[in-house]
């Protein structure tokens, strides 16, 4: 055939030029991931990830055979805790996108957006142990626990969207219609089919969030859930998780174009809004528990020698030295090892949970079977994982790292599933190993990326909630902060967890558009 | 060889071909002509798919990954020979003998210089000088003989597509390339095969045929 051109690529050469000489260079992908790979490998030192538990399969048995006789004592408590989950969902979006909404309207304004910035910052459970500590375990708490950090996130997103439609009609309207009209007419009615996407999509979130602000105390299928599992009732925790599960799964015939209003009407009337709100501690609560304990009964206007200054740093100063030292340095510490370690394990997650997936690589029935994995895992929320997979490995790093790995996972292969099952290949592509290495992987590369620097986000916050399961990321130290009574020191940590995110929203922002622009 | 025999394709009352009775034996080089939709693709996808091991296909959108590097594209003409690992070892580390042996393809459709970007960064012309070393690389193996190629030189000038075809020419014993340049056509090739409405409308040794024969088929360009 070719005699010529095989002979002259045999060129002899030493063993250091033949094997390492680099030769083409990275991809940005190909770049940022090995980074991250090694910061994760970096942060493996300091991460507590032991198998504690010594019988690990005798649990595992249990737990299957739950799975396979799922029960529930009391039909009426369930239906309560079913009721009262899709209210605080359903309420909570709506009361989100208006808010959301109205934010997104004047979102040019700086202060608006640092704002939003921080409500959303702050998760949904740090929410509900703040508004607990201020009205009481309340129904109220709940549903704004919920509503607040989504209206954040509604703002920003609705922002973004009605900056991407097309300018041409609002423009046309120009010096003919007024404001409002041409607002409505020009750029909402464009996104609005986008938006209803959104706020469907957020309900399911938000039905997951509900469940699990039952671990905070608020009665729904999540508190049940917990019990369920702490008393060792594998059948009742696993009825409660598959009615989560059909919950999500069936959303799309109960929350719909023709039932969303009536059901949100509904949920608002029987809605237990005043249901054991005390605000009675209100005032104490602002003017005196939040306060830093040093600075308490301090009469600031009394003394004028005494400038603020001079107070912060004789009262202030050890006291948050010593909060520095023992919660919030080691809670941000692990909160950053956590979320490294779970973020590259879910991009490990993805890699294996692809493929079975994907009309590439497997037949109908191991489609099924994966497609069908994926859909559970994306669906049940990363703290009941944790607390399933804590029961077989004991309390470490551990269950939270699979947890959220496997959540996270879930959802970008589903994601992706889509994507690369709609390429189109030349009709000698590769197969097996070799298709996805060389066809599937480089194709899909930015879109990974993006899909995955924006779960660093997501995974960061989740991060500090598994803390209540007794992981020492900063949630643990708020949980315990919130136990012990001390509001002033929990206000502290969560305002370092909102830091931090907003580093990592930033951060991992940063990196998209980059990524993004050597991409276009 | 390459024989259909009373050949239909497309769907239940659509035909894309029709009543096609085509050999191809080995050692010619055949021009398929003919517009847009006359159902050209179709017919060289049918080829293909009477013996895939033997023939190096050159699709109309070129099928290369944006991402990888040049090399990497032309490498995978090879994924189908050895073991994975070593292709899976090439994909993040290229060893020298695989770079010289792609280098020395490169050099023959002159992109040479241009093995460490990126695909999506090269222009269209550039591209198609990717693939089709992509299909010269596939050559070194002693199975595959033929080449088929969907307008493989389309974004080339003339001149410089003359010299591919001959290139190609010199690495498969059997060529079929769908062309719609009627002057390259007749001066590269055996063989003309006319494509109109799903039929063959001439099939002629280009010896024979004039320019004026292929405008029957080809519209002015």
């Amino acid at each position: 055939m070719m005699p010529g051109l095989q002979k002259q690529g045999a060129k002899k050469a030493g063993f250091f030029s033949r094997n390492f000489t680099r030769k083409i260079p990275l991809s940005l992908p190909t770049k940022s991931t090995l980074m991250l790979i090694a910061v994760s490998i970096a942060c493996l030192f300091y991460a507590d990830v032991e198998v504690a538990m010594t019988s690990p399969w005798a649990e595992l048995q249990r737990l299957m055979l739950g799975a396979l006789t799922p029960s529930y004592p009391s039909m009426s408590e369930l239906f309560q805790a079913v009721v009262l989950t899709v209210q605080f969902a359903v309420v909570g979006v709506m009361v989100g996108v208006l808010f959301g909404f109205g934010f997104a309207c004047i979102y040019q304004w700086a202060p608006i957006r640092w704002f939003c910035a921080l409500i959303r910052a702050i998760h949904e459970l740090f929410w509900a142990l703040l508004l607990i500590a201020v009205i009481g375990v309340s129904p109220l708490a709940g549903l704004l626990a919920i509503a607040i950090p989504y209206s954040g996130i509604f703002a920003k997103v609705f922002y973004e969207m009605l900056l991407q439609a097309n300018p041409a009609p609002d423009f046309v309207l120009k010096e003919k219609a007024g404001v409002i009209s041409r607002f409505v007419y020009g750029r909402l009615a464009q996104m609005a089919p986008r938006m209803a996407r959104y706020i469907r999509y957020r309900l399911e979130c938000a039905l997951r969030s509900s469940a699990v602000l039952g671990f905070v105390g608020l009665p729904t299928l999540g508190y049940h859930l917990e019990s369920a599992v702490k008393e060792g009732h594998y059948s009742e925790a696993w009825l409660l998780m598959y009615v989560l599960l059909a919950l999500i799964g069936s959303k799309k015939w109960w929350f719909n174009r023709r039932t969303w209003l009536g059901l949100t009407v509904l949920a608002c009337a029987f809605f237990p809004f005043s249901e054991s709100v005390s605000l009675q501690n209100l005032g104490q609560f602002f003017t005196e528990e939040l306060v830093p304990s040093p600075l308490r009964g301090v009469d600031l206007g009394s003394d004028p020698s005494q400038s603020m200054f001079s107070l912060s740093t004789s009262l202030l100063l050890p006291w948050f030295q010593m909060l520095w030292v023992n919660e919030v340095l080691p809670g941000v510490i692990n909160t950053l090892v956590l979320t490294m370690l779970a973020l590259v394990a879910t991009g490990v997650c993805v890699l294996v949970l692809l493929p079975p997936q994907s009309i590439w690589f497997a037949g109908k029935n191991l489609r099924f079977v994966g497609q069908g994995g994926a859909l559970i895992v994306r669906s049940l929320p990363e703290i009941v994982l944790a607390f399933i997979v804590m029961l077989l490995v004991g309390p470490s790093m551990l269950p939270a790292i699979i947890a959220l790995a496997v959540h996270n996972g879930g959802v970008i292969s589903h994601l992706l599933q889509h994507q690369i099952d709609e390429l189109r290949l030349r009709e000698d592509h590769p197969r097996g190993l070799l298709l996805f290495c060389y066809e599937i992987m480089p194709r899909i590369s930015t879109q990974f990326m993006s899909f995955w620097l924006y779960r660093w986000e997501v995974i960061m916050r989740e991060t500090a909630i598994l803390g209540l399961l007794g992981i020492p990321t900063l949630g643990f130290y708020i949980d315990s902060a919130f136990e012990d009574i001390r509001y002033d020191r929990a206000l502290l940590l969560i305002l370092t967890a909102a830091a931090l995110n907003l580093f990592i929203e930033a951060l991992s922002g940063r990196l998209q558009k980059k990524l993004y622009n050597k991409h276009r | 060889m390459l024989a259909l025999v009373d050949h239909f394709s497309g769907y239940q009352n659509r035909h894309v071909l029709r009543n096609i009775n085509l050999t191809i034996t080995k050692g010619e080089s055949v021009a398929v002509v003919g517009e847009s939709g006359a159902g050209k693709s179709t017919l060289l996808r049918q080829l293909y798919k009477l013996s895939p091991k033997t023939i190096a296909l050159c699709p109309q959108s070129l099928g290369l990954v944006p991402t990888l590097s040049a090399f990497h594209n032309i490498y995978m003409g090879q994924l189908h020979q050895r073991t994975p690992f070593r292709h899976l070892l090439n994909l993040c580390w290229p060893q020298t003998s695989a770079w010289n042996n792609v280098l020395s393809i490169a050099k023959h459709v002159g992109v040479q210089e241009l093995l460490r970007q990126p695909v999506s960064s090269l222009s269209g012309g550039q591209q198609q000088r990717v693939a089709l070393a992509r299909s010269l690389l596939q050559a070194q193996s002693k199975a595959v003989t033929t080449f088929i190629g969907d307008e493989p030189v389309s974004s080339v000038d003339q001149k410089h597509g003359g010299l591919l075809l001959e290139q190609l020419k010199e690495q498969f014993s059997t060529v079929i390339v769908a062309i719609h340049d009627r002057q390259l056509a007749l001066q590269h090739f055996d063989r003309v095969i006319g494509i109109q409405h799903g039929s063959v409308v001439f099939d002629e040794l280009s010896s024979t045929l004039t320019l004026q024969d292929l405008s029957v088929v080809c519209r002015d360009q």
